[in-house]
């Protein structure tokens, strides 16, 4: 695994322009939790990195093939159970037992047959945080994955996450400081990049 | 009982006095039947030789034309909303079912096919458009979010269908199946009596207009109206447990 280079990296939007030539490297392997006020371009530096739009100028080098993505919106199919959900990106190739396991570390055993639409907030998060895990990614990206969970559950999720994803690259935006020292590694404040 | 279902069959009874009245007005039977005539209409057409044969012979028909392009306009629907250039080839088709008029198509199909086939061909040319127009717009409905997510995650494009484009296609495909049961009854019957299509109920139709039979048309109309209405929601049921089935997945 590569690291990931970002050299004169330029976006805007309508006129606006979010991100002005922002160069950065990210370790192979490395946590980084990004922190910043909001609409400084947080999300669109995670969206040019996963490959989800394109800079404006710049380039971005050595991202993984293989990206799990926990977007800020939960993106789950309503209609399908949480298992369905997980199998969605990882097809046969993780055992159904297997997502039952990661199911319950997150504490959705039992609802993992339930159709996501009756979910709560909090449970749609975790499933949509169990979904990119479970693509077993070489980067994962989370935009504000813990958005809706109580304090005690959000650190039940970032020790499921730090148990799962060893030696991967994992890019974390979050508002909160606590949860950035909870997940560990390194911590860019894009107020001071920017 | 619900207030609506109560005002409802108020309206229903005051229709059939309005026609109960007209009926006595006209003065004759063979114009205008009254509800009581065609109620023992009904009573006596279902125990006649043949009944059975003539309502097989219609339903498998157009219900052969409505499976027909139910499946193709799945097929090409699905194959339209993921290939742009299909969308464009199949336009003018598309817009050519939708605009001529049914009457041409049951005419030139009768210099083309034999009668027997006609029901079919002509419920399928009418159902086809609905089904494919519906589905399609599912497809170009899909949440661009959900589409980016499966992209990201490289999901298979099998996968991608069951569990992204599917759930957007199904209240489409639900409309256009109810809608479209209703208007493949009323083409192939049509159909039917253009062509007067030997033991159909078309045929049936064509001999109360010939014999000036009212009674007999309005309880063949009736009995059309109720295979139609069986029809819709037996296929309604059906698709609903099939789509509940994939959601299980």
């Amino acid at each position: 695994m590569n690291n990931i280079v970002l050299t004169g990296v330029s976006k805007s939007f309508d006129g606006r322009e979010i991100l002005k030539n922002v160069s950065m490297r990210f370790e192979a392997g490395q946590t980084v939790c990004i922190r910043g006020r909001s609409g400084i371009g947080k999300t669109t530096l995670l969206r040019i990195i996963a490959g989800l739009m394109a800079p404006d100028s710049g380039a971005v080098s050595a991202v993984p093939e293989r990206i799990g993505f926990v977007f800020q919106e939960d993106r789950l199919c309503e209609d399908f159970s949480a298992l369905s959900n997980i199998r969605l990106v990882t097809g046969r190739a993780l055992p159904k037992e297997d997502i039952l396991r990661h199911l319950e570390e997150l504490e959705l055993a039992e609802s993992a047959l339930q159709p996501v639409r009756d979910f709560s907030g909090g449970m749609k998060r975790r499933v949509a945080l169990a979904r990119a895990v479970c693509a077993d990614p070489n980067l994962l990206i989370l935009d504000e994955p813990f958005k809706g969970l109580d304090p005690e559950l959000r650190m039940k999720v970032i020790a499921y996450i730090k148990r799962h994803v060893e030696g991967k690259t994992v890019l974390c935006v979050t508002h909160d400081v606590s949860e950035a020292l909870y997940m560990g590694g390194t911590i860019i404040d894009l107020d001071d990049l920017f | 009982m619900k207030r609506s279902t109560v005002f409802k069959f108020i309206a229903v009874v005051a229709a059939l006095l309005i026609w109960q009245i007209a009926a006595m007005a006209v003065g004759l039977d063979m114009l205008l039947a009254s509800p009581l005539q065609v109620a023992g209409r009904m009573l006596s057409v279902w125990r006649e030789d043949g009944f059975l044969s003539t309502v097989v012979f219609s339903l498998g028909r157009v219900f052969a034309g409505f499976l027909l392009a139910f499946v193709a306009g799945i097929v090409l629907g699905v194959l339209s909303g993921r290939f742009k250039a299909v969308e464009y080839m199949l336009w003018p088709y598309v817009v050519t079912f939708r605009a001529v008029p049914v009457a041409s198509f049951i005419i030139l199909c009768l210099i083309w096919l034999s009668s027997r086939q006609l029901t079919v061909f002509i419920a399928f040319l009418i159902v086809f458009p609905v089904i494919y127009g519906n589905v399609l717009q599912g497809i170009k409905s899909t949440d661009p979010a959900m589409k980016e997510m499966s992209a990201l995650f490289k999901v298979p494009w099998g996968r991608r269908f069951l569990y992204i484009y599917l759930p957007s296609i199904k209240p489409y495909l639900l409309s256009a199946c109810s809608t479209a049961a209703g208007m493949a009854w009323k083409a192939g019957v049509a159909a039917e009596i253009i062509g007067v299509v030997k033991g159909s109920i078309g045929e049936k139709l064509y001999e109360a207009k010939i014999y000036l039979q009212s009674a007999d048309l309005f309880a063949w109309t009736i009995i059309i109206i109720i295979l139609s209405v069986i029809m819709e929601k037996a296929f309604l049921f059906l698709l609903k447990r099939a789509f509940a089935g994939v959601e299980k997945l």
